[in-house]
């Protein structure tokens, strides 16, 4: 069951975004149109459009709750509107209390909310409701990597136009970008943190320790503790990979993968890079195991730095205590002498609405208000799980959060899940084994290089 | 005198040889039983995820109490649908078991050996293969995530498991069968009255077999209960509590469910032993 | 060669005269095997030829009742006053018709060659919100359809049924006799129709859960039934041998996948059957050994692991085992090793650990299992061994094991196809891990055909991919325990009667 899991958390946890592209991009968008005003609207709007595929429904006016309960009193069955609610089990509660404050603003006259919140893990809903969609809930929460899943199974509700303009101008832009597939809108962008970063106990290891895996590692040699990163997990794999300036796109038409230059020199120097990692570190470096490997060498005491994501917060300070938890984005490595900055996969977590579903505006307005700023907040607060609201994201609290701060050193360094289909994650996930099993050696190059090409052949072929 | 001595020497060796199979018995016994202690021992432990050493740092009795008061895992529910599903299903399916393999042993008809080879080549079809077009079925009689369709589906393929019985059949006698057919009895006396009565190791062995498949299974029931927590068996609840996002909470509350679920078994086990090895080493002598 | 003769030979060359006549009579037996199902295949076209002529030749010698129950079945019971069989025959007949017309043709049968035009789609009013409007579900139209084939055969059996007891009754009438009544006819259920009665259920329900299920997939493999078409949001329909292309042709990296699992899978039923197959008969015989104490002790130890669940055993074997899991990391802690001993990560330590974890799980078990058996040899073999002055191991090997190999063969066979299809413990151990570069998408070191298979179903979704390697799997197991049957069914022969 444990390779099963570790399955999951690649599966589920993916997709941060080439951040650094798009932000810099939104960023862009305002200024060009202040100094640029000559030019008009037109060269605005293009701009808007080619940035957020989401835009075009910018110009549907956002309908108020009296007129989105006036339709909703018509969508009513017989005086009821019986929706179904998962949630993983960590947020069943704050779900439930939040789905109590949409039936007070959403109240309707003479028509009774019937919402149902069931636990269900965020990893399984996609799959569950390819099984059955009419045994599934309506509205449901699912990591950025299962929307392509979704969306060829067809059982992903598109978004209301009506409430595209909403979510795709509150919202970071990539994280919009992520609920898009060829130009249509199927989620709700809900939180940033789906994404792994590097966490150290910060009273072994000072922040210029961290800055590579080299000093990283040295230092906790000398203080006989250890770091974890595992490489056998194509999510995490992939870092390499990206850091060696590989890169993968997807064809949307016929859904093949193609990857650029892995099995070239540059995925050879990532490959040599990782075995190096291994061999010259076995005892301070832990580059097998899933996340029950890393919750057991936390039990140890002897993991002071660990590679992984929010998901692992609590267990992490548990072990160190609160204070000495300090996170930061990953470090570099050394690829053919140079340091060099290793990349991730980032992601966010999305709410979905069944396209099966029997009251499909309730459904989208209840998925659009536990996506919406006021939720949002209050998930932070009560969760501490990063938003994407933007003005949420703005604000001191956020600023100055310890996870949010990695997460947004790595972002420019973070690629999106989304191009990755599900045969990407087993061939490269065998290049890690491969390492830590010691049959491919950084000594030789030729049979790197063999093993890459079957790699590539493998998921591009699949 | 020699002889004497001899038999002496023997009886030596015998005795060395028989201090070498304790050893060994010893031995083994430590093995085998390592994991079920460490099972045990991490069932009492006080501590986040999987631990590094086999002997907690902090002992609870916190997983026990957790089993019944954790809402999300209702370990008590799921304990009492199992249970119910296995003694139904038991006494469904140790039915079917004996019907068919008295069948095909002691009956002769014109496709009994067809029937055979059937049966042989169903079970090489990987189960899981076809558990779509299961659930689709089940969904048109109207049974989806509900305990009824467990049964029905654990009863409806007990019927192919006749080989060990059918071979138990095979070493009864048929003198039996004609002395009573001359007595005037028909088939179906002879069935009820004549040949159950002598089964009692393989009807033991059949219902022990048949009784413990709910409790271990936990693909069917993903499959056909879905999201609904209420109707769980014990063997899909604790999966779920070693899944990812459980892993941390959960793991030594597993650990508290597994010795629980074990425990009956245990004690069912011990007491059939003996009927089991009767009922066993008839059927698997012929298959 | 008789059984005694066999006896005498040393272990070595029982298992040399095996080897040998395993390889000597593999040819011929495949070739049985094929010949065997040419006769069969010969037998019932022949069958069904003379099955047609006797239809029209009691046509024509039919009296009006036997003529009339061609078309409305239980005419002839009825005519030939056998009422209440008579209307049971009517009802199965408007049961039927109604089922096809009211239910079967509409939703299956008339949609079989297309599986379906109509595609669920969607409709947005002024907002945009998606209403889903249902259109053809192409697996319901093809489940249907399989139900429908399954029960018009059944229909048709009942239907000769029908006619060949209107014939015996007009000639029991013919004779001047009473046709029987239905008292009668029930307690006929009750003995010579006996197996009737005990069989029905079980086989209804082994009809609907098991071969309907199967039959449908078996479809599956000639349909575009894939991640793109996923019923019952989309259609899916008729490839017909592409995707068989596909796994044989298209990809040699995928043949050469398939080849090192299928090797695998072959390498491990052999060794997890016979290794627990021995070492429960060793544990066993030291258990059961005159003058070892505390025999019930000893067993009851060893059963108290059968008794907790396959799957905890497993996943707690998979926790202890793991890179940083608890045995490793106390191993460490001791200072006995300064790497982990990769056991399940290592393709070679994780191959052989599998097998011992099976031994750990499978052994008690074995060792219920024979030693009633072992019990039942003979005692005087185990003398006249003794005054050979064989010791314990040659004992073992000339008598023992002969003797149980002998008399378990089935047995043997079927725990051997058993582990072909063993998925819990690879699954729940170490789901197929360490992959390897070596073999095409994420197929691991320890995959055996079925394991693969579900990751094939669960995480890519190609269902029709999946069902073509299912039937493979079906084709090699059926064909390899039919030739093995008919091998030591012949071998068993031969040493018996020789």
């Amino acid at each position: 069951m444990a390779s099963k899991a570790k399955k999951t958390t690649a599966l589920l946890l993916a997709s941060l975004m080439c951040a650094g592209a798009f932000a810099g991009c939104g960023g862009n968008g305002g200024t060009t149109t202040s100094t640029a005003s000559g030019s008009s609207a037109g060269s605005t709007e293009s701009t808007a459009s080619t940035a957020s595929t989401a835009s075009s429904a910018g110009d549907v006016s956002i309908p108020t709750v009296a007129e989105i309960t006036e339709r909703l009193k018509t969508e009513a069955k017989d005086g009821k509107i019986s929706l179904k609610v998962w949630a993983p089990s960590n947020s069943k509660d704050f779900i439930k209390s939040m789905v109590e404050k949409f039936k007070t603003t959403y109240a309707v006259d003479g028509v009774t909310y019937e919402i149902k919140v069931v636990e269900k893990g965020e990893d399984k809903c996609i799959n569950s409701l390819t099984e059955d969609a009419s045994k599934g809930a309506d509205v449901f929460q699912f990591p950025t990597d299962q929307l392509l899943t979704g969306v060829n199974a067809g059982v992903l509700a598109e978004v209301p136009t009506v409430f595209q303009g909403q979510i795709s101008s509150e919202n970071m832009e990539d994280a919009v970008k992520n609920c898009t597939y060829d130009n249509k809108v199927y989620a709700y962008p809900m939180t940033s943190d789906n994404g792994y970063f590097l966490y150290y106990n910060s009273s072994k290891f000072t922040a210029d320790d961290v800055k590579s895996f080299e000093t990283l590692l040295d230092k906790a040699a000398k203080q006989k503790v250890q770091a974890f990163m595992t490489i056998g997990d194509a999510w995490y794999t992939s870092s390499f990979f990206y850091a060696a300036g590989c890169d993968i796109k997807l064809d949307t038409a016929t859904q093949k993968m193609d990857l650029i230059d892995f099995d070239t020199d540059k995925g050879v120097a990532a490959t040599k890079a990782m075995a190096d990692l291994v061999n010259n570190n076995k005892d301070s470096f832990v580059s097998t195991g899933d996340n029950a490997a890393i919750l057991t060498l936390l039990s140890s005491g002897k993991l002071q730095a660990v590679v992984t994501g929010t998901w692992n917060t609590a267990a992490i300070e548990n072990a160190w205590g609160k204070e000495n938890v300090a996170a930061t984005k990953l470090p570099t490595v050394k690829m053919n002498g140079t340091d060099t900055q290793l990349h991730s996969f980032g992601g966010y977590k999305l709410v979905g609405v069944n396209s099966a579903s029997k009251f499909p505006l309730a459904a989208a307005t209840l998925a659009t208000y536990l996506t919406g700023p006021e939720v949002q907040q209050e998930r932070y607060n009560q969760l501490k799980v990063i938003p994407t609201n933007n003005a949420i994201l703005a604000s001191d609290a956020l600023k100055n959060d310890p996870i949010q701060k990695a997460i947004e050193a790595q972002r420019p360094y973070s690629h999106s899940q989304s191009v990755c289909t599900m045969k990407y994650w087993d061939p490269v996930a065998s290049v890690g084994s491969d390492i830590n099993n010691g049959n491919l050696k950084s000594s030789d190059e030729a049979g790197i290089k063999a093993a890459l090409q079957k790699v590539v052949k493998s998921v591009e072929q699949g | 005198m020699t002889q004497a001595a001899g038999e002496k020497s023997y009886s030596k060796r015998q005795k060395t040889v028989n201090i070498v199979i304790y050893v060994i018995l010893a031995v083994m016994a430590v093995i085998w039983l390592l994991p079920i202690v460490w099972l045990v021992i991490t069932s009492f432990s006080d501590q986040m995820g999987p631990s590094a050493s086999f002997i907690p740092k902090k002992w609870t009795f916190n997983n026990y109490v957790r089993l019944i008061t954790d809402e999300s895992f209702p370990y008590w529910r799921w304990f009492l649908n199992t249970l119910f599903v296995a003694i139904v299903s038991c006494v469904i399916s140790t039915l079917f078991v004996l019907m068919t393999s008295y069948t095909l042993s002691r009956l002769r008809f014109k496709w009994r050996k067809k029937f055979l080879n059937i049966g042989l080549i169903l079970g090489m079809f990987p189960g899981f293969m076809s558990m779509a077009a299961i659930y689709a079925i089940i969904e048109w009689i109207g049974l989806s995530q509900s305990l009824f369709a467990l049964i029905l589906v654990y009863c409806a393929g007990a019927a192919m498991g006749f080989q060990i019985s059918k071979g138990f059949f095979d070493t009864i006698s048929h003198s039996l069968d004609e002395a009573a057919t001359i007595d005037g009895a028909n088939k179906n006396t002879i069935f009820w009255k004549i040949i159950l009565p002598l089964s009692k190791p393989i009807l033991v062995y059949t219902a022990l077999t048949t009784f413990i498949s709910p409790w271990v299974d936990f693909i069917f029931v993903s499959y056909i209960m879905k999201d609904n927590k209420d109707n769980y068996t014990v063997a899909f609840g604790l999966q779920q509590m070693l899944e990812r996002e459980n892993n941390a909470k959960y793991y030594t509350t597993f650990f508290a469910g597994s010795v629980i679920v074990a425990l009956p078994i245990t004690l069912l086990f011990i007491k059939m032993q003996k009927y089991y090895v009767e009922g066993v080493t008839g059927g698997a002598v012929k298959g | 060669m008789d059984f005694l003769d066999y006896m005498q030979m040393s272990a070595g060359q029982k298992f040399a005269y095996k080897f040998k006549t395993f390889f000597k009579t593999l040819p011929s037996n495949i070739g049985k095997v094929f010949t065997l199902f040419g006769q069969k295949v010969i037998k019932l076209l022949n069958a069904i030829a003379k099955g047609f002529a006797n239809y029209g030749r009691n046509f024509v010698k039919g009296d009006i009742f036997t003529k009339l129950s061609y078309i409305i079945m239980g005419a002839g019971s009825i005519g030939h006053k056998q009422i209440v069989k008579g209307i049971l025959y009517l009802v199965l007949e408007v049961l039927y018709f109604l089922f096809m017309i009211g239910f079967a043709v509409p939703y299956g049968l008339s949609q079989f060659f297309t599986l379906g035009t109509v595609e669920t789609h969607n409709e947005k009013d002024t907002w945009g919100v998606q209403t889903e409007i249902q259109g053809d579900n192409s697996m319901h139209i093809l489940l249907i359809s399989v139900m429908a084939m399954i029960v018009t055969i059944a229909f048709f059996v009942f239907y000769l049924m029908n006619i060949k007891s209107a014939i015996a009754a007009q000639e029991t009438i013919k004779a001047g006799k009473k046709p029987i009544g239905i008292k009668r006819e029930i307690l006929i259920f009750l003995d010579e129709r006996f197996h009737i009665t005990l069989l029905s259920l079980p086989i209804a329900l082994i009809l609907c859960f098991t071969i309907l299920p199967i039959i449908f997939t078996i479809f599956i493999a000639f349909t575009n039934y894939d991640r793109f078409h996923q019923a019952p949001q989309k259609l899916f329909t008729w490839v017909g041998f592409k995707n068989f292309a596909d796994v044989f042709y298209d990809n040699p990296e995928k043949s050469y996948t398939f080849g090192k699992i299928l090797g695998w899978t072959i390498v491990w039923a052999f060794f997890a059957t016979f290794t627990n197959y021995i070492g429960g008969m060793v544990l066993a015989l030291l258990i059961n050994k005159k003058g070892i104490k505390f025999k019930g002790l000893w067993r009851t130890l060893f059963v108290i692991t059968i008794a907790v669940p396959n799957f905890v055993t497993l996943l707690v074997m998979n926790q202890l085992l793991a890179d940083q899991g608890t045995l490793n990391l106390t191993l460490k802690d001791w200072g006995l090793i300064s790497d982990s001993i990769p056991f399940l990560s290592d393709a070679n330590y994780a191959r052989v650990v599998v097998i011992l974890v099976n031994m750990w799980i499978g052994v008690p078990y074995t060792m219920l299992s024979t030693s009633g058996i072992l019990m039942n040899i003979p005692e005087d073999l185990y003398e006249s061994a003794k005054i050979d002055g064989a010791n314990a191991f040659q004992t073992f090997m000339k008598i023992t094991l002969p003797y149980m190999l002998f008399v378990t063969t089935p047995y043997l066979i079927s725990s051997f196809v058993g582990n072909i299809n063993n998925f819990n413990v690879i699954f729940l151990l170490t789901g197929g891990e360490p992959k390897s570069t070596d073999y095409y998408s994420g197929a691991g070191k320890t995959d055996l055909l079925v394991t693969w298979l579900y990751k094939l179903t669960a995480n890519n979704k190609d269902y029709n991919l999946a069902a073509v390697i299912g039937i493979i799997i079906f084709v090699i197991c059926a064909i390899a325990s039919l030739i093995t049957y008919n091998m030591s069914k012949s071998a068993k022969d031969e040493e018996a009667f020789g």
